[in-house]
């Protein structure tokens, strides 16, 4: 039993010295002065923090067995001091930026299945015991850094003169947690140790991947809740301040040293600790989300190997899953096709957020009505990618259909249909023929909330939570689905209100309470989408746009009726219930999809749609599952359940041609590329009047005796201006324009265009309506193009100065050119006293600012603004309600 | 149970949707209205007209008239065949109804100077005199035109000069081929297929060395790409007279209201560009209220002819008749010089006739030809530069009528019918005599 010859107590204040005196105990301020403290017959020192708590037998065991192994310096195993069954580490080893790793997992139980000395890269500075001559050597501890890294640094430095660095788990320290050091200063420590051990080869590398690691880490860590970026800017920060006292520090470690970098390689573990320790707490998380789905059984795999791979469900999932990234291939893989509605967001996410919350809706000719809440979603997921548009729909798109197929599984699964069927009633819903419908319709936001609706459905309609706590949560799950599916498609909104109330009339079991959860959640949604829900014109939502009339494929439909009957038939009670919840889904679908011939619109058309992919997706659910449960049957039953089977394949088989196109039933991509002559002088030269409906065209348009037509910025218009708002003076006056044009009175129609902005007139279909622009004075056919196109002589710009200068759009504004010599700028949208800043008149249509700033913009709306704001808080309120799930169990 | 009310209830959903109305069919785009083309391409637009041929030099210069029956501002725009050059412009107000007049020189002296003239109100019309050493030229200049333009008339004999000068007014690059027929079939102009004309600028092809030698000689222009306006000049030797004039198209009838004069002895030209022989008849009228049955011929496809008038026939005027299509024009020579015009397509109710006046020791002549069977009652005004002079006659059926424009400052005739008629102009002087035809319009 070894026991303190004598004790030191380092650090503290004049009390604390005080103290020490009084218990006849050295005192010494710094750990520098400690090994002068001792006699020659110190050894070894033996560190310890302030919240360890040895065992008895602790010193002893790391003397005998420090000494038996020949090491310089050796380290318990660190126990939980409240459970002391509990694993906090036994060595650590480290990634090549001397982050620390203990490979265990949380909350795990000693069962001594680590107790065996052995060679670490580094040990914890909450027992360490080092040669004494070797810390005289090492310059003792590095004390500008925090204690885990500090630890990790004496051993390394330890390592570069060929000391042995060991754990004794003989050796057991308890430790009373958690670390009260900040985390950011552990990272500048890392990054520290990292520049002093390393040679210049090692460090020309691992600096920039460090660099990354720690970037990567503050992308994914929000997702588990932490937000780390802030401490990996501050470390870095801290490092680049100490920069000259870390070469200083640099020069004396790497002084003398007996091996290269490759002897720390050793004992390190590849790639990065800290992703690696959130790879593994992600994973947790998905299976505790997930206990037998998709995902868990992904994770079951990389446990437990092959023998998952024979369940059917995974194979089932994986298939869903690989279908949905083959389905959506194109937009990940390319871009989003920008096509009809589907149009690439703002390259600016702020811009995009500021126009949301009260800014200009720069469609057309402009106006102060607000976008749709899709911009602002898709602007918040771009933002939090850096700015990359492309990206946050690719990601959106892809969550979107794999939510749905999953979605739709996990509805299913709560309605007693197995996974296998749930997940081919997946694919067809997300990439059936209603879904590829509704993708053909060029509406990429009710793509997106199609893959939320199963979710909105499923939560309320799954078992009510015991506890307040975990209802509060799912009704903020609830609210969330909804506002997510009002976001992209307002219009679809009521579907999963539909389908829930169909469910309680038609239903079976406990279902009285989920209309009233989804009501709930759709009411408490609509916060969310503020403030364009307060402006829109609800009442008009179902009959714009052109006129809703789906024509079916009649074998499909045929299929679909058998398919039906036979489920109805072939399946159980329960199941036969759900069969019938879908086909009443699907014919109520039909007939708002098909209510063109009363008024019915776009959004009549995508909702009728959206129920019909729901509906499909139960009818295919419970025929494969009446074919899986036919032995249980016989006679008709067990015929119809075997025609089920066939009509739920053949309606699977019908999704492949969705799939196959790699673009969720989106139409090729005929806009990007298309009007590149209108912007390839590289500045602007004006907005484009596009006539008709044919390839190229975009959005919603206006019409004109019948002709199409719109207005929009080139090369490729963002998905801000797909949307046209309420005619306004601008809108009538170009009306007015193409009156006089077409009674042949306007022969130089370039002029008046030039005024409205318009530098281009495109047609993207034959018209006879071509041949009076061909009669201009001052428009020039182009004539090397596809299509027809014409050239504005007269110079025309969005906002012009009065000296002739164009000013350029900047995000929302637009930015005063360098020669810049007028007093007054003309803005080409549609008059609205904010335009500024600086003295606003209206000019006809128009504005006319007198700017007393560099850039030109839309003042924007207070109130709107803050409706905007609240509609953020509110959505984050809910998010942290529905997180705080687990926290809750 | 529950199965069958789920089965039955689904059923009358689905009956429901398939038995949704279709919506109604979305009509063809623009499909309620006409499409009305404006300028040189429209029929019935007038509001710009387009004048090829005008001249300004130390020899000669032009007088540009503007005709209007509504008050208008005539805005002129004489493009700059220099890339990047601005156009000179000038503007004119017009008291309608009324005539006005500027001389070239006043705002662009750099020889030729094709423009274009645009009205804000109208109808208008435009013509363009051409006078100076030894010239006197004058045409009416187009406001639509077909799509093929034939010019009739000329001939390229020794001495004689005869330019084509295609007029390219709008912001692309016309493209257009020139053909040309003569007495010895269709010629060969490879070099002029598909000739590219730059935008807002002309070009000019000399026969005279290009096809050398004929005597009649029929040029054809069309416009494979883009719109313009040709016009063709002939001079009859180094100091000898010439004129201009304008295109026209096809028609299997044609009036010629000035066919000869006192010093002018007149050939009708006729050009047959179709695929089968048409049998052509030629009537003359003359001031005498005498009407000759000039006869008939046949002419051949895509072949010209000449109708030589008796010499010494004094003023008469001529209605060609055929049965197909074909394009006409006179070719007047005499003592008082060369005059070249085409013939008229369709007799109308009301013409403008800017420019005619007497000035100087030119003096002009309006031509009215009554084809028809009836007398008619026509007024005929003259406009001043500040009163109307209006003067109420009646023609008598099959007849030609002369008036001399006295010098009573008029700059311009407005002539109205109870029925349809032709009208014609002349100015003749000490340097030559000019012939047109004047510019009908309908006011609604």
């Amino acid at each position: 039993m070894y026991g303190p010859a004598r004790v030191i107590v380092v650090g503290g204040d004049e009390q604390v010295r005080h103290v020490a005196t009084a218990r006849d105990a050295l005192w010494r301020p710094d750990l520098r002065a400690v090994p002068d403290a001792l006699g020659p017959e110190a050894e070894y020192l033996w560190f310890l923090r302030s919240r360890s708590r040895p065992r008895s037998d602790a010193l002893g065991a790391l003397v005998g067995d420090i000494e038996r192994t020949e090491a310089s310096i050796a380290g318990s195993k660190i126990l939980d001091a409240g459970e002391p069954e509990h694993l906090l580490a036994v060595g650590v080893a480290t990634d090549v930026f001397s982050a620390p790793y203990t490979g265990l997992q949380d909350d795990e139980l000693d069962q001594e299945q680590y107790d065996v000395i052995r060679d670490v890269a580094a040990v914890t500075g909450a027992s360490m015991l080092v040669r004494r001559d070797l810390y005289r050597g090492l310059g003792g501890v590095d004390r500008t850094l925090a204690p885990n890294s500090a630890a990790v640094d004496l051993c390394q430095r330890a390592r570069l003169r060929g000391a042995r660095v060991i754990v004794i788990p003989a050796s057991e320290v308890l430790y009373e947690g958690p670390d009260p050091t900040p985390e950011w200063r552990e990272r500048a420590g890392e990054i520290r140790s990292m520049i002093k051990a390393y040679g210049p080869i090692t460090l020309l590398w691992a600096i920039p991947l460090a660099l990354l690691a720690g970037l990567a880490e503050s992308i994914m860590a929000p997702f588990l809740g932490k937000w780390p970026i802030f401490g990996w800017v501050a470390a870095w920060v801290w490092n680049i301040l100490y920069l000259p006292a870390t070469i200083a520090a640099r020069l004396q470690a790497r002084r003398g040293r007996a091996v290269g970098d490759e002897e720390l390689f050793r004992y390190q573990v590849g790639g990065s600790a800290r992703l690696r320790v959130m790879y593994d707490r992600i994973l947790e998380r998905v299976r505790e989300r997930f206990p037998e789905g998709v995902l868990a059984g992904f994770i079951d795999v990389v446990e437990s190997g092959q023998q998952v791979l024979r369940r059917p469900s995974f194979v089932a999932a994986t298939l869903g899953v690989v279908a949905a990234l083959v389905a959506t291939r194109v937009i990940w893989g390319e871009a989003l096709p920008a096509v009809g509605y589907s149009l690439p967001p703002p390259e600016s996410a702020g811009a995009a957020l500021s126009a949301y919350a009260g800014g200009w809706n720069p469609a057309g000719l402009g106006s102060p009505e607000v976008l749709r809440p899709e911009i602002a979603v898709v602007a918040l997921v771009q933002s939090a990618l850096f700015g990359n548009g492309g990206v946050a729909v690719a990601l959106i798109t892809v969550a979107a259909v794999i939510a749905g197929v999953v979605g739709v599984a996990r509805l299913l699964r709560s309605w007693g249909v197995a996974s296998v069927a749930g997940y081919a009633a997946g694919v067809v819903y997300a990439m059936g023929p209603p879904a590829m419908g509704i993708g053909s319709t060029t509406h990429w936001g009710a793509i997106v909330a199609l893959g939320v609706i199963p979710w909105a459905i499923a939560g309320s309609v799954a078992a009510w939570p015991r506890g307040w706590g975990l209802r509060l949560v799912r009704i903020a799950a609830i609210t969330i689905a909804f506002g997510l599916v009002g976001a992209f498609s307002p219009g679809l909104l009521p579907v999963p209100l539909l389908a829930v109330f169909a469910w309680t009339a038609l239903g079976t079991g406990p279902r009285w309470w989920a209309p009233v959860r989804a009501a709930a959640g759709a009411l408490l949604a609509l916060p969310l989408l503020m403030p364009w829900v307060l402006y829109a014109d609800l009442g008009g939502l179902y009959t714009s746009g052109q006129l809703a009339f789906w024509e079916p494929w009649l074998p499909t439909a045929a299929i679909v009726g058998v398919s039906l009957l036979a489920g109805l038939l072939g399946s159980d009670g329960n199941r036969a219930v759900v069969a019938g919840w879908g086909g009443l889904l699907v014919a109520l679908g039909a007939l708002a999809a098909r209510s063109g011939g009363y008024g019915g619109g776009e959004e009549a058309l995508l909702a009728g749609l959206a129920a019909m992919a729901l509906g499909l997706a139960a009818i295919v659910g419970t025929a494969f599952e009446a074919a899986a449960r036919r032995g249980e049957y016989s006679g008709l039953r067990r015929l119809a359940a075997g025609l089920a089977a066939i009509g739920g394949a053949l309606l699977v088989v019908a999704a492949v041609p969705g799939a196959a196109d790699g673009r969720v039933g989106m139409p090729s991509d005929d806009v990007t590329g298309a009007y590149d002559f209108a912007s390839a002088s590289g500045f602007s030269t004006g907005q484009i009047l596009l006539f008709g409906t044919g390839e190229g065209a975009m959005g919603e348009t206006r019409d004109f005796e019948g002709l199409a037509y719109r207005v929009f910025t080139p090369p490729v218009p963002a998905s801000w201006e797909a949307r046209l708002a309420e005619p306004r003076l601008g809108d009538d006056a170009l009306e007015g324009l193409l009156e006089d044009l077409i009674i042949g009175s306007e022969r130089r129609a370039g002029e008046r265009l030039a005024d409205f902005g318009i530098g281009w007139v495109v047609f993207s279909e034959e018209s006879p309506f071509e041949s009076v622009f061909e009669s201009q004075l001052d428009l020039i056919p182009l004539r090397s193009l596809p299509f027809g196109a014409f050239r504005n002589e007269v110079a025309a710009a969005v906002v012009l100065g009065d000296d002739g200068s164009v000013w350029e759009r900047d995000g929302g504004g637009f930015a005063m050119p360098d020669s810049w010599e007028g007093a007054t700028v003309r803005v080409a949208q549609n008059a609205d006293f904010r335009w500024g800043p600086g003295e606003w008149e209206q000019a006809g249509w128009a504005s006319l600012v007198t700017p007393d700033a560099d850039v030109v913009g839309f003042g924007g709306h207070s109130g709107r603004r803050t409706m905007a704001l609240a509609a953020g808080a509110w959505f984050g309120v809910l998010l942290l309600v529905a997180m705080a799930k687990r926290w809750l169990r | 149970m529950r199965r069958i009310i789920l089965a039955v209830l689904v059923g009358a959903v689905v009956v429901l949707a398939a038995l949704a109305p279709k919506p109604d069919d979305v009509g063809e785009p623009l499909a309620g209205g006409d499409v009305v083309r404006p300028g040189i391409g429209s029929p019935t637009d007038a509001a710009i007209w387009y004048c090829p041929w005008a001249q300004s030099n130390a020899t000669r210069d032009s007088f540009l008239a503007v005709a209007s029956i509504d008050p208008a501002l005539a805005a002129f725009t004489f493009p700059v065949s220099i890339p990047g050059e601005d156009a000179d412009r000038a503007a004119l107000d017009v008291v309608g109804p009324g005539a006005s007049g500027i001389d070239l020189s006043d705002i662009a002296r750099r020889g030729d100077s094709p423009f274009f003239v645009e009205f804000d109100d109208g109808p208008a019309a435009v013509s363009v005199t051409v006078s100076g050493q030894a010239v006197l030229s004058a045409d009416a200049c187009v406001v639509s035109g077909p799509e093929v333009w034939h010019f009739s008339g000329g001939s390229t004999m020794a001495g004689e000069t005869l330019k084509l000068r295609v007029f390219n007014p709008f912001p692309e690059t016309a493209k257009v081929t020139v053909t040309a027929v003569s007495e010895i079939g269709v010629e060969a102009l490879a070099d002029l297929r598909t000739v590219s004309v730059s935008p807002r600028s002309w070009r000019d092809f000399d026969f005279e060395t290009l096809l050398r030698q004929r005597q009649t000689l029929i040029v054809s222009v069309s416009a494979e790409e883009g719109l313009v306006v040709p016009a063709m000049s002939f001079t009859s030797g180094e100091a000898g007279d010439g004129d201009w004039w304008s295109g026209v198209g096809l028609s299997s009838e044609w009036d010629v209201p000035i066919a000869s004069a006192e010093d002018l002895d007149g050939d009708l030209v006729v050009f047959n560009p179709g695929l089968a022989p048409v049998e052509v008849r030629v009537i003359l009228f003359t001031a005498e209220a005498a009407v000759i049955d000039a006869g008939s011929l046949t002419v051949d496809a895509n072949t010209p002819a000449r109708f030589t008038l008796p010499s010494g026939l004094g003023p008469a005027a001529a209605r060609i008749e055929s049965t197909g299509p074909i394009t006409a024009g006179v070719v007047a020579r005499g003592g008082a010089g060369t005059a070249i015009a085409s013939a008229i397509p369709e007799p109308s109710r009301e013409w403008l006739v800017p420019g005619l006046r007497s000035v100087g020791l030119e003096r002009g002549t309006l031509w009215i030809l009554n084809a028809g069977e009836e007398s008619v009652s026509v007024s005929v005004t003259a406009f001043t530069g500040g009163e109307l002079i209006a003067e109420k006659i009646v023609i008598d059926g099959s007849s030609l009528v002369r008036i001399p424009v006295l010098g009573n400052d008029a700059i311009g005739y407005l002539v109205e019918s109870s029925d349809v008629i032709s009208v014609g102009w002349s100015i003749s002087g000490p340097t030559g005599s000019a012939i047109s035809a004047a510019s009908p319009f309908s006011d609604g």
